[in-house]
C-alpha cells in the first residue's frame, strides 16, 4: 500500500515542509526544495512586497510546489485573518498556516488568538494549519473548527532545541483526529526522525536548513531522516528495553497448560 | 512588575551589590541578568573576544538567520529647541536650519523609493513649536502613500499623539533614545529645552507601546557615562520592555559620541572599536530576540565586521542634512559609511547576506 498523506484535499508525497526565511540567497530555494524532494513551502507574506509581486523571492519558487502562506507578525486573530486574505488576493492559493505571537522573546504562539483566527478562516473556505503550543485540548477545538492538521511545536522557533514537548505531542498524536505536523525547534535530521518515528504525519522546519553552511546538502539529510522515521513508524518499532533481557524464560515455572 | 521609573534608580543606587559571575558561566547564559551583562563587559571578558564573537554569531544566526534588515533615514527638519551640549543640532549651534514643504517631502520620498528602499525612518530635530503634531502627521501620511513601513524618530508624544499616528498613517515603529540613563548626567548635558524632562522621555517607550506601535527602538549614546552603567541601564530597560510588553519587537542601539567640530565638547567616556564589538557581542548573547540597529555613524569597516556578530538592521542610502540639496542645511552628524543602498546590497550578498527591503507591510494591519 502507498503512504500517501492527503492534506486539504492534495496528496502530499514528501513528509517534510520547509520554508523560506533566512537564507543567506533566496535564489538557492528552488535548489533546496529539489534537494529534499519538498512538495510544501511555507511562505511569510510579511516579506512580500505587495507593489512588486514578481520580483518578490516567491517567484523562485517552483510552480508544481504547494504553497503555505503564513501569518508572521500577526499579533491577534484579526491580522491573522487579514494576512490570509491578502495572501489568497495575491493569487497564493488557499492554504494559510496561521501564526498569532504575541511573545518577541520565543516567539511562542497564543492559542487562544490562533484558534479565533482557524474559526473565521475555515469559515471563509481557507485549509487553515494552525501552529500551536502543544496542548491536547486545543488541538481538539482546532480540528472541531475545521483545521485541515494542527502543527504543534517542539521547541521554541529557532531553537533548533529538538522535541523539547516531546510527550504532549505524542499524546496529540494518539488523540487528535487530524494530521498532526511537527513544527518548529527540529534542529538535526535525528529530531526530525525521532518526531516521525513518534507517528507525527510531517515535520516543518526551516533554520536547520537555511542557516546551515549548505543548505542543498541539509535538505537532503532531512529528507532522509524523515523518510527513514516514516518507515521505521510503519514498520512497526519494538519497545525500547530496559536492561538485559533473561535467557530463560522468567515464567518457565509455569507448565504448558496452566 | 515595577515601574521603570523604580527600576532604574534602583540600578545606580544599587550598583555595587551586582553579584560576580566568571565568564564562562556568563557565556552560557540563555537570558540576562545585570550580573551575565558586567561579566561580559568586564575587561576579563575583553581578553575572550573572540569566544564572545563565535557566541555571537551563533546567536545571530540562530534567531535572524542570514538575513540584515535595510532602511533608509529622512530627515525632515533639523530646527530644534534643545542644548543638548554633545549634539551639532542644538539650538544654539549656528547651522543652517531648513525643514522641509509637503511638496519637498514628496520629492525626498520619490527619490528614495526609486532606489527599492521599503522602510523608511522619519525623523526631525526636537522643536514642537516648529515641527508641530499636525505637520508630522501630514508630512507622514504624504510618505505613507510610497513606502510599506514608517518609523518615526522624533521628540517623545503622548499616548494619544501615538495611537493617532498609528491608526491614522500608520507609523509602525518608534525609535526614541534616553541618551543617558544616568539623571545626573542627563540633568548636566541638557541644559534647557523640553527635553529636560528626563522622566517624560524614559516613559516614552511606554506609552508608544500602549498605543499600539509595532517596534520599539531604545538606546544610549556611548560617551557621556561610564559605559559599565549606562549599559547596565539601557539593558535593564530591555529586560522590562520584553516583560511588560512581549508583544513588541524591540530593537536597541548604541551610537558612538564624537567631538563636534569646533564646539568645545570633547567626549568623556570615548569607546574603542574593540570595546564597541565586546557590547555588540554581549548583547546580541544576553537578548538574542533583540534586534540591534546601527546607522552610517560608525564605518563601513566596523559595520560590516559586526554584522555577523550581531547587527541585524542597517541604515543605509543616508543623508543626515535635511533636504537632498545639502547647501540648505548643515548635518547632524557626519557620515562615515557614505556607501549607497546599492552597494551595501552588494556587499550583504557578496559575504553571504539577504539584504531585506521588505519586512512588514502597513496592509497587513487591519
Amino acid at each position: 500500500m502507498k503512504d500517501v498523506l492527503i492534506l486539504g484535499g492534495v496528496k502530499i508525497q514528501t513528509r517534510l515542509f520547509t520554508g523560506s526565511g533566512k537564507y543567506r540567497d533566496e535564489r538557492i530555494i528552488g535548489d533546496v526544495l529539489d534537494a529534499a524532494q519538498c512538495d510544501v513551502v511555507t511562505v511569510a507574506l510579511r516579506r512580500v512586497d505587495l507593489e512588486k509581486k514578481e520580483e518578490s523571492f516567491v517567484s523562485s519558487i517552483p510552480k508544481n510546489k504547494q504553497l503555505m502562506p503564513n501569518t508572521s507578525g500577526a499579533r491577534d486573530a484579526e491580522e491573522a485573518v487579514r494576512i490570509a486574505r491578502l495572501a489568497r488576493a495575491m493569487g497564493y492559493g488557499n492554504w494559510i498556516k496561521i501564526e498569532v505571537i504575541r511573545d518577541s522573546r520565543y516567539l511562542l504562539p497564543d492559542n487562544l488568538e490562533t484558534l479565533r483566527a482557524a474559526e473565521r478562516l475555515v469559515k471563509e473556505g481557507f485549509e487553515v494549519f494552525p501552529y500551536m503550543n502543544p496542548d491536547l485540548d486545543m488541538g481538539r477545538r482546532m480540528v472541531e473548527a475545521g483545521a485541515a492538521a494542527v502543527m504543534p511545536l517542539g521547541a521554541p522557533i529557532g531553537s533548533n532545541g529538538g522535541l523539547k514537548t516531546a510527550e504532549m505531542i505524542r499524546i496529540m498524536i494518539e488523540l487528535v483526529d487530524a494530521p498532526i505536523i511537527v513544527d518548529a525547534g527540529i534542529g538535526k535530521p535525528s529530531h526530525a526522525a525521532a518526531a516521525m518515528e513518534m507517528g507525527a504525519d510531517a515535520v516543518l522546519l526551516n533554520t536547520a536548513i537555511a542557516a546551515s553552511g549548505d543548505p542543498v546538502a541539509m535538505a537532503r539529510a532531512f529528507s532522509q531522516a524523515v523518510s527513514a522515521g516514516r518507515t521505521a513508524y510503519l514498520a512497526g518499532m519494538g519497545l525500547e528495553r530496559q536492561g538485559a533481557h533473561a535467557s530463560s524464560p522468567l515464567t518457565g515455572f509455569l507448565g504448558a497448560d496452566e | 512588575m515595577n515601574n521603570i521609573s523604580q527600576i532604574i534608580p534602583d540600578w545606580y543606587a544599587d550598583f555595587s551589590k551586582i553579584p560576580i559571575m566568571d565568564f564562562e558561566t556568563a557565556l552560557r547564559q540563555k537570558n540576562f541578568s545585570p550580573a551575565a551583562l558586567q561579566s561580559l563587559l568586564s575587561p576579563q571578558a575583553g581578553e575572550h573576544l573572540e569566544e564572545m564573537a563565535r557566541m555571537a554569531q551563533l546567536r545571530k544566526q540562530q534567531y535572524f538567520g542570514n538575513t540584515v534588515t535595510l532602511f533608509t533615514p529622512l530627515y525632515l527638519s533639523n530646527y530644534c529647541t534643545n542644548g543638548c551640549i554633545y549634539c551639532a543640532f542644538k539650538a544654539d549651534n549656528a547651522i543652517r536650519r531648513h525643514q522641509l514643504t509637503p511638496e519637498q517631502i514628496r520629492t525626498e520620498g520619490e527619490e528614495i523609493g526609486r532606489t527599492g528602499m521599503r522602510h523608511l525612518l522619519v525623523l526631525t530635530g526636537e522643536a514642537p513649536s516648529k515641527t508641530p503634531f499636525s505637520y508630522i502627521k501630514e508630512s507622514l501620511l504624504l510618505l505613507s502613500e510610497q513606502f510599506s513601513s514608517l518609523s518615526i524618530e522624533m521628540y517623545p508624544m503622548s499616548e494619544i499623539q501615538y495611537a493617532d499616528l498609528v491608526a491614522a498613517v500608520p507609523v509602525e515603529g518608534v525609535t526614541v533614545y534616553q541618551e543617558t540613563y544616568n539623571p545626573r548626567v542627563y540633568d548636566r548635558v541638557h541644559p534647557y529645552g523640553e527635553k529636560r524632562n528626563y522622566s517624560w522621555r524614559l516613559k516614552t517607550a511606554d506609552r508608544a507601546a500602549r498605543a499600539g506601535v509595532r517596534s520599539i527602538t531604545v538606546g544610549a549614546l556611548l560617551g557621556l557615562d561610564d559605559p559599565l552603567y549606562e549599559l547596565g541601564a539601557l539593558a535593564l530597560h530591555l529586560d522590562y520592555l520584553t516583560k511588560k510588553y512581549p508583544q513588541v519587537s524591540l530593537l536597541v542601539s548604541f551610537p558612538r559620541l564624537r567631538p563636534i567640530s569646533g564646539s568645545g565638547f570633547s567626549v568623556p567616556h570615548s569607546v574603542s572599536h574593540r570595546f564597541f564589538t565586546q557590547i555588540v557581542c554581549a548583547f546580541r548573547i544576553l537578548f538574542p530576540h533583540v534586534g540591534i540597529t546601527m546607522s552610517t555613524r560608525e564605518s563601513e569597516r566596523i559595520r560590516n565586521g559586526l554584522v555577523p556578530l550581531g547587527v541585524t538592521k542597517m541604515s543605509a542610502g543616508v543623508s543626515t542634512a535635511v533636504g537632498s540639496a545639502s547647501e540648505n542645511s548643515d548635518e547632524q552628524f557626519e557620515i562615515a559609511d557614505e556607501r549607497s543602498l546599492q552597494e551595501v546590497c552588494s556587499w550583504l550578498r557578496e559575504h553571504g547576506y539577504q539584504p531585506v527591503m521588505h519586512d512588514w507591510n502597513k496592509k497587513l494591519t487591519p
